[in-house]
């Protein structure tokens, strides 16, 4: 490969960071899966 | 174009046209291009592209020599539109191709066949993804799908491996949704699968990976092993709805 030829440059690789909105459902599994099962029922998502 | 107006930067659309066009142009005219741009700024007098890798997972930041041009396509949705600093005028011009291409031509629009479930219309979906690993993990999504009264779908991974049919796959090459709950468990939410899924109403991603783009997206978020936790929210469905 001709590095030199080329029109571009990797310059860096990272992982980037997700900025997320949601609500984050903390706990053990168990927990977690009650906690859900409470949002999704009482906010009549199912 | 190009020859007449020498822009400092050409952008097209990373579209089916686009990406067509983009690479033959950039030979055409010896331009430096990068593809799939979801990032551009100016760095001390460079500019500088970010695309993404393995499914958005990582992203390269690309600087480009220095040019007279600069070809790029952009992903679709990857910038926001703010009110213009400038005022620009449109200027018309006659197209100089002509219409007697023979080389090829449309032949006809063919309708995506519909499978016994047309995702499109589901209310609620639970979708799935390569965290399932392994097709004979498939009844923990379908236990839960059954209390909720959802329909499966997937994402591109879990139908090329087979484990839901191709008319259930969700994203780019595959449907776009629009229910009033998504609820989806190992799908790390690449681009692809994430434009399928923006006309959802709540989004609950069940995902161990917290870099995870599909978190980006989610309403709620549970970051942990869902082979643990599905089964156990299944059972608490199931008490609370009796």
């Amino acid at each position: 490969v001709n590095a030199e030829a080329s029109q571009i440059t990797l310059e860096k690789l990272y992982i980037p960071v997700v900025e997320s909105k949601a609500e984050i459902i903390e706990g053990e599994p168990e927990e977690k899966a009650e906690k859900l099962a409470s949002i999704l029922v009482k906010g009549g998502l199912v | 174009l190009i020859d007449d107006y020498k822009p400092k930067l050409v952008m097209l659309g990373q579209t089916a046209q686009g990406v067509d066009l983009a690479p033959a142009l950039a030979v055409e005219k010896k331009l430096p291009f990068v593809a799939d741009v979801v990032g551009l700024e100016v760095e001390d007098g460079v500019l500088k592209a970010t695309r993404q890798l393995y499914s958005g997972k990582v992203n390269a930041q690309i600087a480009f020599k220095p040019a007279d041009t600069y070809l790029v396509t952009i992903r679709e949705a990857a910038f926001e539109a703010p009110e213009p600093a400038a005022a620009g005028t449109i200027e018309k011009l006659d197209s100089p191709l002509k219409e007697d291409l023979d080389y090829r031509k449309f032949v006809e629009y063919i309708e995506a066949e519909v499978g016994d479930v047309d995702i499109t219309q589901s209310e609620i979906l639970v979708g799935i993804g390569r965290g399932l690993k392994e097709d004979k993990n498939l009844p923990i999504a379908e236990e839960l799908a059954e209390v909720i009264k959802a329909d499966l779908c997937g994402s591109r991974a879990a139908c090329d491996a087979g484990w839901l049919p191709s008319d259930r796959q969700v994203g780019t090459s595959g449907k776009t949704v629009k229910p009033k709950l998504y609820l989806c468990m190992g799908i790390s939410g690449a681009f692809q699968h994430v434009a399928g899924i923006k006309g959802a109403k709540t989004i609950v991603a069940i995902n161990k990976d917290p870099n995870a783009p599909i978190f980006a997206e989610a309403d709620y978020a549970i970051i942990d092993d869902l082979h643990k936790v599905v089964p156990k929210l299944t059972e608490k469905l199931k008490e609370l709805k009796g």
